[in-house]
């Protein structure tokens, strides 16, 4: 992969149509990166994963030449990536029994929620924050991922989800708000 | 990272994309595809920013050159309204609106602005270009044409020119033939003749200077069978002036 050593990701996308091989770079990239966000907005994936990203990895090759430079090519491919998954979740009709929240991933949101909300009492604790997030409505799960896991900025939630920068930070207000209610829930019980 | 295939060996996942590239013969949608899409996309937001500006220039051009004499025959300020607003150009201003805002979201990056702005932007692009072109005689120039040579229009748009030849309604349009001290002689759209008395009372209006040729529109009292009490005197940049009996007797 010497070939794209200092190449960033939008200089190889433009390359792409005519050095296919280039594109193996930009896999290698953000194959892990992709697993990871799937995985962690459509928790059933499983075996699935491969087929998905291998899905994602096809369209972008394919609207290689739709791509716009003055982008981030990150954005793209996570947009592309998540318009899969919305669709693999629709094809499959299926709701998650629970998302995949390792500990680095519990801490890093439970930091993030905890610095972000009014609710510094109570700790989180990570079976009930992973049922809360399971339980989620999909658009509110999806920017929570984006905004406290992946740590994507507004405008990159923007760009992925294809909304305003208004909408996105109503739609995280709103998702905080329904995390801590249902998480309260939960802590109760 | 490696995943299994069916055969058991591990291949990275670019490997297998690459292969599935290879072996499905895909290849990258040519440039011009995308470029075609966003050059309909923004033909489209044209195409609706012109309707939006047409309408406009027609809904204001109409209802100025109906609030005049439709007030005067109208019985109820509900149906001056339904007689002087053009509604299926306030209607197609709508549709122009609406797809205007429509096409602009579908752009590049058209989402990055909330729908409410670009109908904001859609509406007043839509209205500063519709000023534009009633301002400059275009709108009268299309109203023409259509009532000329669209048979729908004219019952669509309300265009109904009896109104304006009605001396005994107290409206009567047409071109002044002669001018005398306190009356003048007009024309009107079907031709007859008529002389119109100008009182202390009479309002000019549209600063308009009484000369031969000069089309006008007239609201008053009939006072014989072919005379009239001018109550109020105004240019007549009127609908149908073109157009019928109008031709031969209008100056247009």
């Amino acid at each position: 992969m010497d070939r794209c050593d200092g190449l960033a990701d939008e200089e190889i996308m433009t390359q792409v149509s005519r050095d296919r091989e280039l594109f193996a770079c930009l896999i290698d990239r953000y194959e892990a990166k992709l697993r990871r966000y799937l995985k962690r907005l459509m928790p059933g994936l499983g075996d699935d994963a491969d087929d998905v990203l291998q899905e994602v990895f096809i369209k972008a090759y394919v609207n290689a030449q739709g791509f716009d430079p003055t982008l981030s090519f990150s954005s793209w491919i996570y947009r592309i990536a998540h318009n899969e998954a919305v669709s693999w979740l629709r094809k499959k009709m299926t709701r998650p029994n629970t998302v995949e929240l390792g500990d680095d991933d519990f801490q890093t949101f439970a930091t993030s929620m905890e610095d972000n909300s009014d609710r510094k009492e109570v700790a989180l604790v990570r079976d009930e924050v992973i049922r809360t997030l399971s339980n989620m409505p999909e658009k509110y799960r999806t920017v929570l991922v984006l905004k406290f896991l992946e740590g994507k900025s507004y405008e990159e939630i923007r760009d992925i989800l294809t909304v305003p920068s208004g909408t996105v930070a109503t739609l995280i207000h709103r998702a905080k708000k329904h995390f801590t209610s249902i998480y309260n829930v939960h802590h109760d019980e | 990272m490696c995943i299994m295939t069916s055969n058991e060996s591990p291949q990275h996942l670019s490997e297998r994309v690459l292969s599935a590239i290879d072996e499905g013969g895909i290849t990258p949608k040519p440039r011009w595809q995308f470029l075609l899409h966003e050059w309909v996309v923004w033909l489209f937001a044209v195409v609706a920013f012109a309707l939006g500006s047409v309408a406009t220039a027609l809904t204001l051009y109409i209802t100025n050159t109906s609030t005049f004499m439709e007030r005067q025959i109208a019985l109820s300020p509900l149906d001056t309204v339904f007689e002087i607003v053009p509604f299926i150009w306030l209607a197609l201003l709508v549709i122009g609106i609406f797809y205007a805002a429509h096409a602009l979201h579908s752009t590049r990056r058209g989402y990055r602005w909330h729908t409410s702005w670009l109908v904001v932007l859609a509406i007043g692009v839509s209205f500063a270009a519709g000023y534009g072109l009633d301002a400059a005689g275009l709108s009268a120039s299309i109203d023409r044409y259509l009532l000329v040579h669209a048979p729908l229009y004219q019952p669509l748009t309300g265009f109904k020119p009896i109104h304006w030849m009605d001396p005994r309604s107290g409206v009567i349009a047409g071109t002044v033939e002669e001018v005398g001290d306190d009356m003048f002689v007009l024309r009107s759209l079907e031709g007859v003749v008529l002389e119109i008395h100008i009182t202390p009372d009479t309002t000019i209006h549209g600063f308009i200077h009484l000369r031969e040729g000069l089309p006008v529109r007239v609201v008053g009292t009939s006072t014989s069978r072919d005379g009239l009490d001018a109550s109020d005197v105004g240019p007549f940049h009127g609908r149908g002036a073109g157009k019928g009996p109008s031709r031969e007797a209008g100056p247009r």
